[in-house]
Parts: C-alpha cells; sequence; structure tokens
C-alpha cells in the first residue's frame, strides 16, 4: 500500500515540473512588460533598466528560470510580489483560507444535495418528482456558475438585502463573539457556496441516479431482496456503495474543476482567496504571484488525484493491484 | 484417403514452435508469462487435413494464431509454400496472406457489425483479380456454402451464430485459398448441424482443392474430416499420426482419455456417415 | 434529409436538443440580415434602455441594441466552440490513433502527456496563457484546442485498442487489406460514435470555458463580443441593467443545455442496449 502510494506520488512529479516551467515560460513570454506599468513614458530607458534589474527580469531567461528554482526549492522563496514587495508567500497564505472553505463546504454541500436528491429521484424513477428533480438538476449542470452567481447576487444580496454581496467577513468581524463570527461566515459564504455548489451537485446527481436506477435492476440486489434484506439497507450498504465509487474516481477532476470554479465565485463575489488574487495578478502582470498560485494549485490537483487513487483502491479492493491501464 | 501420397506438396512447415505470452504490469511489477506453445512440428501438404486435439487452454489457437502472422513464435520457423513468414516483412506477409484463410473459433466476432453481409464478402473479392460481376460471385459463393443468397443484405446481428459460421467459409473461399483454418468448426452446435457442416466442409475441400488445418477438443468430429492427428496436452503434441492408425491404437494415456471422452458424448455413431 | 430527421426522432433528448441549437444557430447567423440595428453603432440616446417594442433585449451603456449584440455574439461564442472542438478532435484523434497503432514508448510518452495535460486547471491555466496577452480569437480558439483534446485522445486510443484485437479486423488483415484500409474502414467508423458523443460535449464545455474567460474580461475583447463579453457589461449592475445579464446568459445555458441533450441523446442511441425512447 505504502509503496502504492509513493509510486504514485513520484508519477506525478512530472505533471508539477512540467506544469510549473510551461507557466514560467507563458508568463515570461508573454508581451508587455512588467517593468513598464509603474514608469510614464517620458522617463528614460535607463530608469525602465534599473526596475528590470530590480525585479531581475534582466537576465536571459534561463537563468531566471534557474534562480526562480533554486530560490523555491531551497527557501522556500516565490519572490516578492511586484506591487508591494511583500512575499508572495505570505499573500498565497491569507488568500488559501477563503478558497478552501470555498471549495470544501461547495464539496461538502454538493456531495450531500447530490447524493440525497439522486438517491430520492432513482427511488421514483420516471415519476414526476423524479422527472422534476432530473430537470432542475439538468438546468444547473448547464448554468455557468458566474451567471448563478450574479442573479444570486443581484436578487439575494442587491434586491432583497438578504446576504452580504462581497468579502468573507464583515468589517466589524473581529468585534464579534464565536458564534457572531461564526454566523457572519456563514452569511458571506453562504451565496458562494451554492454558486459553485449546485452545478457540482448536479454532476454528482447525474451519476448517484444513473448508478442506483442500475444497481436497483441488477440481478444481485433482486437476490438481495429476495432474501428479505430490507429496502432502507439495500439502498444505503448495496446500491450507494457502488453509485459512490464513480463519484470518487472522478475526485481527480473535481478538484481542478472546484479550483476553476472558484476564480469565478471569488471575482464576483470579491472572496480574498486564491482565485481573484491569480486574476489580478495576471491583469498586473505581477509574475511571482502568478507564479506561486500556479505552483500551489498544481500541487493541489496532483494531491487531490493522489487521494483519489488511494481512497478508491482502498474501497475497491479489485483495482487494487491492478494497472490503470487495465482498469 | 490418398494423403499418403509423397508426389503431394509441403504446404505449411511448422519446426519446433514456442510462444510464449508475457504480460506486462509496470505496477506492481509482476510480469506474468504464460509459455502456450512449448516446441511443436508438423507439417501439411496439399490437399491434406491436418487437426490438432487437445483439451480447452492446451495452445491450439496459438498455433493457428502464429501460423496466421498474428502471434509472433518466441523461437522456430514456420513456413508457407517454402517461405518463412515471419521473415517476409509486412508487404510480403500481406501479399501472401489470402492463401491462409482462417475461420476463428470465435466466428460470431470475426464480421465487422458495420458491414452488410455482400459487403464483407464483396471486400474479399476485391482482395483478388476475379473476372467476375461482384454480385454474381458472392451469390455463387453462399450458394457453394449453402445459404440463401437472400441473406446478402443482412448485418452480422440479423445473423444466426451457423449462418455466420457459413459465411465466414465462404468470405475465405472468396480468396481461392489454399489453406483453411478451422478453429472449432463443430463446438457449439447441435449434433446434425455439427454432421451438415463436415459434409459440407469435405465437398468444398473437393470442388476448391483446400487443405485444413482443423482444431478441435473432439476426436470424434475430428476424425471424420482429418488424414492425419496430433493430440496436443500442455503446449506439445504427445503423440500424431495417421488418423485411423492414432483412433484404433492409440499408444498415449492421454490420447486414450481423449478418445473415451469423445465417445461419451455418444458421437460414435456419427462414424457410420 | 429525411434520414437525417429520423435519426433526430429517434431519441427525445436529441430532438429537444436539436431543434434548441437550430435555433440558435439560425438566430445568429440570419438574425443579423433581419434586424435594424447593427451590434456596434451606438446611440449614447438611447443607452440603457429596459426592453421595449423597438429593441426587444433593451440596449446597453452605449445604446446597443442588445438583440444585434446577441446575435453577433452568437456567432463569435458558437464559432470559438465549434472550431476549437474541431481542432481538439483532430489533434486528439491523431495522437489517440498514433498512440494505439505504433504503441511501444511512443504510446507511453503520449499517454503520460495526457495524464499531465488532465492535470492542470483547466480554466486557471487558460485564464493565465489568454490573459497574459493571446486575447485574439485566432489565438483564443487554438489555446481553447490545445488543452482539450486529451479525453478524447484518451477515449480513441482505448477503443481503437480493444477494436483492434477484434476478430474482424484480424479477418480483415488475414484477407491481406493495407493497413491503411484496416483503420479508416474497419476501425475508425467503429469509433466514431464515442468520438462525435465526446465532441458535442467537449463543444458545450468550450462555450462554458470560454465565456468565463470573456466574462472575467481576459477572452475576446471589444469591439468584438462572445455571449460572456456582453454579460460583463452587466454584470456590475445585475438589478438596474438586469435584462443584459440575464439574456445574454440565457443565450449560453440555452447552447450549453442544446449541446448537453444532443451528446446525451446520441449516446443513447449508440448505446448497444439502446432500446427506443427511454
Ligand atoms: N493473448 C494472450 N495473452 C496471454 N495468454 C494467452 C493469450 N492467449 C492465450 N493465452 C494463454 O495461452 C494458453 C493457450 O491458449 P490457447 O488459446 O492457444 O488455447 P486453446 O487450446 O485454443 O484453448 P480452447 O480450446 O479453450 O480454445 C492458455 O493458457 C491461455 O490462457
Ligand atoms: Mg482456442
Amino acid at each position: 500500500m505504502i509503496s502504492i502510494i509513493l509510486k504514485r506520488a513520484l508519477d506525478s512529479v512530472p505533471t508539477i515540473i512540467i506544469g510549473i516551467t510551461l507557466t514560467f515560460l507563458i508568463v515570461h513570454l508573454a508581451p508587455g512588460d512588467p517593468g513598464i506599468r509603474f514608469l510614464d513614458p517620458s522617463q528614460s530607458t535607463e530608469i525602465q533598466q534599473i526596475i528590470q534589474k530590480r525585479f531581475g527580469l534582466n537576465e536571459p531567461l534561463h537563468i531566471q528560470y534557474w534562480n526562480w528554482v533554486k530560490r523555491v526549492l531551497f527557501h522556500f522563496d516565490f519572490g516578492n510580489s511586484f506591487y508591494n514587495g511583500k512575499p508572495s508567500s505570505e499573500a498565497l497564505r491569507s488568500a488559501l483560507l477563503p478558497t478552501i472553505l470555498l471549495a470544501g463546504c461547495a464539496l461538502v454541500f454538493a456531495l450531500i444535495t447530490g447524493i440525497l436528491l439522486g438517491i430520492l429521484a432513482a427511488t421514483r424513477s420516471n415519476t414526476f418528482t423524479d422527472r422534476t428533480i432530473t430537470i432542475i438538476m439538468m438546468l444547473f449542470f448547464s448554468t455557468p456558475a458566474f451567471w448563478l452567481g450574479i442573479m444570486f447576487l443581484g436578487v439575494f444580496s442587491i434586491q432583497l438585502g438578504w446576504l452580504p454581496s462581497s468579502h468573507l467577513t464583515s468589517l466589524y468581524h473581529d468585534q464579534l463573539n464565536t458564534i457572531g463570527r461564526f454566523t457572519d461566515y456563514i452569511q458571506h459564504l453562504f451565496l458562494p457556496v451554492l454558486t459553485l455548489g449546485l452545478p457540482l451537485a448536479a454532476t454528482f446527481f447525474r451519476y448517484i441516479r444513473s448508478g442506483v436506477i442500475e444497481a436497483l435492476r441488477s440481478d444481485y440486489i433482486l437476490g438481495a431482496r429476495a432474501r428479505g434484506i430490507s429496502h432502507n439497507k439495500i439502498l444505503f450498504r448495496y446500491c450507494l456503495k457502488n453509485s459512490l465509487l464513480p463519484i470518487i474516481s472522478l475526485l481527480g477532476v473535481i478538484i481542478p474543476a472546484l479550483l476553476s470554479g472558484a476564480v469565478i465565485v471569488e471575482v464576483i463575489f470579491s472572496l480574498p482567496g486564491m482565485g481573484r488574487t491569480m486574476v489580478s495578478a495576471v491583469f498586473g502582470r505581477d509574475y511571482p504571484i502568478i507564479l506561486a498560485a500556479s505552483t500551489l494549485a498544481f500541487f493541489a490537483v496532483v494531491a487531490g488525484n493522489l487521494i483519489a487513487d488511494i481512497t478508491y483502491s482502498i474501497i475497491d479492493p479489485r483495482i487494487r493491484y491492478q494497472t490503470r491501464k487495465n482498469s | 484417403m490418398q494423403a499418403g501420397t509423397t508426389a503431394a506438396k509441403t504446404l505449411l512447415e511448422v519446426q519446433d514452435l514456442r510462444i510464449v505470452y508475457k504480460q506486462k504490469t509496470t505496477f506492481p511489477a509482476a510480469d506474468q508469462t504464460v509459455y502456450a506453445v512449448n516446441g511443436v512440428s508438423f507439417s501439411i501438404r496439399q490437399g491434406e487435413s491436418f487437426a490438432i486435439v487437445g483439451r480447452s487452454g492446451c495452445g491450439k489457437t496459438s498455433i493457428a494464431m502464429s501460423a496466421l502472422g498474428f502471434v509472433k513464435p518466441s523461437a522456430g520457423a514456420i513456413s508457407f509454400m517454402g517461405k518463412n513468414i515471419w521473415q517476409l516483412g509486412r508487404k510480403n506477409l500481406r501479399r501472401l496472406r489470402p492463401l491462409i484463410q482462417p475461420v476463428f473459433q470465435d466466428y460470431g466476432n470475426s464480421l465487422n457489425p458495420r458491414m452488410t453481409v455482400n459487403k464483407i464478402i464483396i471486400e474479399a473479392l476485391r482482395a483478388q483479380p476475379n473476372d467476375q460481376t461482384h454480385t454474381d460471385a458472392v451469390k455463387q459463393l453462399l450458394d457453394s456454402v449453402g445459404l440463401d443468397s437472400e441473406i446478402r443484405l443482412r448485418f452480422p446481428h440479423q445473423l444466426s451464430g451457423g449462418q455466420k459460421q457459413r459465411i465466414n467459409i465462404a468470405r475465405a473461399l472468396a480468396l481461392n485459398p489454399k489453406l483453411l483454418i478451422l478453429d472449432e468448426p463443430v463446438s457449439s452446435q447441435d449434433l446434425s448441424a455439427g454432421v451438415q457442416l463436415i459434409e459440407l466442409l469435405n465437398r468444398l475441400k473437393q470442388t476448391y482443392e483446400l487443405s485444413y488445418l482443423l482444431i478441435s477438443h473432439n476426436l470424434s468430429i475430428v476424425r471424420l474430416l482429418s488424414d492425419r492427428i496430433a493430440i496436443m496436452k500442455n503446449g506439445v503434441f504427445t503423440e500424431q499420426g495417421p488418423a485411423e492408425t492414432l483412433l484404433q491404437h492409440p499408444s498415449d494415456n492421454h490420447t486414450k482419455e481423449l478418445i473415451d471422452a469423445s465417445n461419451l458424448t455418444n458421437l460414435s455413431k456419427t462414424g457410420q456417415v | 434529409m429525411k434520414r437525417i430527421v429520423n435519426f433526430i426522432c429517434l431519441d427525445k433528448s436529441l430532438y429537444a436538443g436539436s431543434i434548441l441549437i437550430g435555433i440558435i444557430i439560425l438566430f445568429s447567423l440570419i438574425g443579423p440580415f433581419l434586424s435594424p440595428y447593427n451590434y456596434r453603432s451606438q446611440n449614447l440616446s438611447e443607452a440603457l434602455q429596459s426592453p421595449s417594442i423597438s429593441h426587444p433585449l433593451g440596449t446597453d451603456y452605449y445604446g446597443r441594441d442588445v438583440l444585434a449584440r446577441m446575435m453577433h455574439g452568437g456567432q463569435i461564442t458558437l464559432g470559438i466552440a465549434l472550431l476549437a472542438t474541431t481542432i481538439a478532435v483532430l489533434i486528439g484523434m491523431t495522437i489517440g490513433l498514433i498512440s494505439a497503432f505504433v504503441g511501444g514508448w511512443l504510446d507511453r510518452i503520449l499517454m503520460r502527456l495526457v495524464d499531465i495535460m488532465l492535470g492542470f486547471p483547466k480554466l486557471f491555466v487558460i485564464l493565465l496563457v489568454i490573459g497574459m496577452g493571446y486575447s485574439s480569437i485566432g489565438l483564443i480558439i487554438l489555446f481553447l484546442a490545445i488543452f482539450s483534446w486529451m479525453e478524447i485522445a484518451r477515449i480513441i486510443r482505448s477503443e481503437v485498442l480493444v477494436i483492434k484485437e477484434q476478430l474482424y479486423i484480424k479477418s480483415a488483415e488475414a484477407i491481406g487489406l493495407r493497413r491503411r484500409r484496416i483503420i479508416f474502414i474497419h476501425i475508425l467508423p467503429n469509433v466514431m460514435g464515442t468520438i462525435i458523443v465526446s465532441s458535442v460535449l467537449l463543444i458545450s464545455t468550450l462555450i462554458l470555458i470560454e465565456s468565463s474567460i470573456s466574462f472575467l474580461g481576459l477572452g475576446v475583447q471589444p469591439p468584438n463580443a462572445s455571449w460572456g463579453t456582453i454579460l460583463t457589461e452587466g454584470r456590475f449592475d445585475p438589478i438596474g441593467t438586469w435584462w443584459i445579464s440575464v439574456f445574454s446568459g440565457i443565450f449560453i445555458i440555452a447552447a450549453i443545455i442544446g449541446f448537453n441533450l444532443i451528446g446525451d441523446g446520441l449516446r443513447n442511441i449508440l448505446d448497444p442496449k439502446f432500446t427506443g425512447n427511454s
């Protein structure tokens, strides 16, 4: 088991290296010079060169790359933001919490909603209830997060004024007691989590519904039923377990999707997370921040894949000793 | 049986054939090696029927696949009309191939599900220079394997198992082959259908001047078709010789077991046919 | 034509999806000829009108007719998604076929590449690339394709590997057919179904990604506008200018639903267990 984990971890090294190198190239070869942004055009090229030198942009690309790698590996130093001069790692650390909160809550919400509705629809398959839920879920499945977010924002925050429209906390957050802070978080996260979670819930719903329906029809469940095992036990013990498997294998795809979705949601709801940091860094050509955020994102994705693989091989012993090729 | 005539040319010659399957698993590193065929030699002369009989998994199909150029032998030589087929190179092998035609064990899967019977056979006809118009040739081929020509426009899934098998035979005949390799021609069919098929194969052999490499697990079927028989076990031939001699004076225990087993299936009476 | 219609009627989803997409395509292609307004002509005296008879979907900040902009946006959005899908399918098909037929180390390298590229957080990376200044429509199409061929390559490779071992392929080889003929006549038609289903589903994914990027202001740049670009224009006042964000959103959703329905329908029909309408 441990050797499997190690092997898979080693497998993901090239993904990370290639991903980061590619990001580095994209960023540094892109048209536009971050040095120029701080200058007015009348100033001499000398000053421009000074700024380039300060950012380390005057050296050949491979040397810049090598310096960057060295600093990251040996000092865990991603360089300082071009904007405020603070270390990128610090900027990211503070951006991590909102994103993790958002993505985690959305995942949990999506799992619960998807599973419950999936089972409900499957047990009533082809009835009015099933059709209604399925159609609604199809709608959410096809709705872009940004549109959902804007609609929620418009209706619940702006029109009705029920929920805050931006940021993770209120201005007076620090003055609240524990319960107050908790509700403050919930109020701020409610719409973003819904926005990110609903389309995901719809994805889960599709898998669970068809999985449970198929399982309910299988000979093996019919046999269990014939032996007089209770309905609920059949549903949760047998059917659900079988239909959860594809979802776990999906985890590897879900984590990149969550990260991508978080970018949109954070921008809409002005949450100070990774995605928003990334977008403003792209707009502002803040190379160190872009690189640090991408590195982190690649690690998150790779870690997610690893966790998915491991969970899967624990739950389904059939694939434990097989290669991925055969499965 | 006239197969003993020494004048006939050798068609297929197999020498010390060995086939090893390696299944690579990168992780966990547990490469599996299956020794399917462990040194088998035989030859088939023009106009002769040679049968390989053995229990399931003894390596019969592997020999056939190797003779067809699909499974590379790990050692040994296979020559067809004097040419070692595994040293021919891709182009020459392709030219040679029409002469050795297979009717696979799983004949149901040997027809492209997206093609009609007509297309399947015409494709084979096109591979050979042919003076007849295609439709006539197709009708004639279907007729010679005992099928109604109305079947031409159907897709494989609209055919019965036996019909699919006969289409396979018809397609093979379209190429004017010298050697037909029949892998378990009579395995799943009922007795009378089996006897009919054997009669058909005997007739085709005469009209098209074919040689057969027959593969079966059932001696009593094979004896009706073959001049010489080899008994196979665990990748080697335990015994080979003229059909009647081998059946009447088996020298090996395994052969006796196989004879008993085929008597048990109560096919012995078909021997009167 | 009649055969196409009969085929579409085989499955409810396919039927609904085809109609939806048909309408959207007609709207985007023929609409501009029927509309009295141009998507770029500004008329500041008519700025920010809510929907009315003369402007059924209202006007934007510059007094441009939103309906006319939606037609233009449809051309851009669908055009980008369709072209990018075509390129992605071509890349994916080539790589999948090479991988399956050549095998060996080349197969291992290519599949490794697929693994690596699948591990990229797609939107994140595309956002980065396009955001770093490569935002002309041609480059958007190219980058969308570069980051979405992998699933198709993988599907084709695994299907071809399965089909390659089928006995009807062996039979075709035994006949002495050329390899090229075997690939194009016997193998490809049998994977075509899967390719079509995944390409149709890819179209809707790409519509989603393109409009997300344009929404963030990094994608299609003015004066051109995709539905995502248009949506951004109404984003900061979702109540006061509701018609801009609501209608552009509806178009995006309708297109995505349409392609998803077509994909699902085709999958149902191509499923060997298919038995008429479910
Ligand atoms: N492609 C393959 N890879 C690995 N092992 C194989 C492969 N094909 C066959 N084998 C193994 O080689 C041995 C011989 O197989 P073969 O198919 O030649 O048997 P057979 O005599 O034709 O059996 P049957 O009568 O059941 O068809 C078997 O143990 C089988 O499991
Ligand atoms: Mg066999």
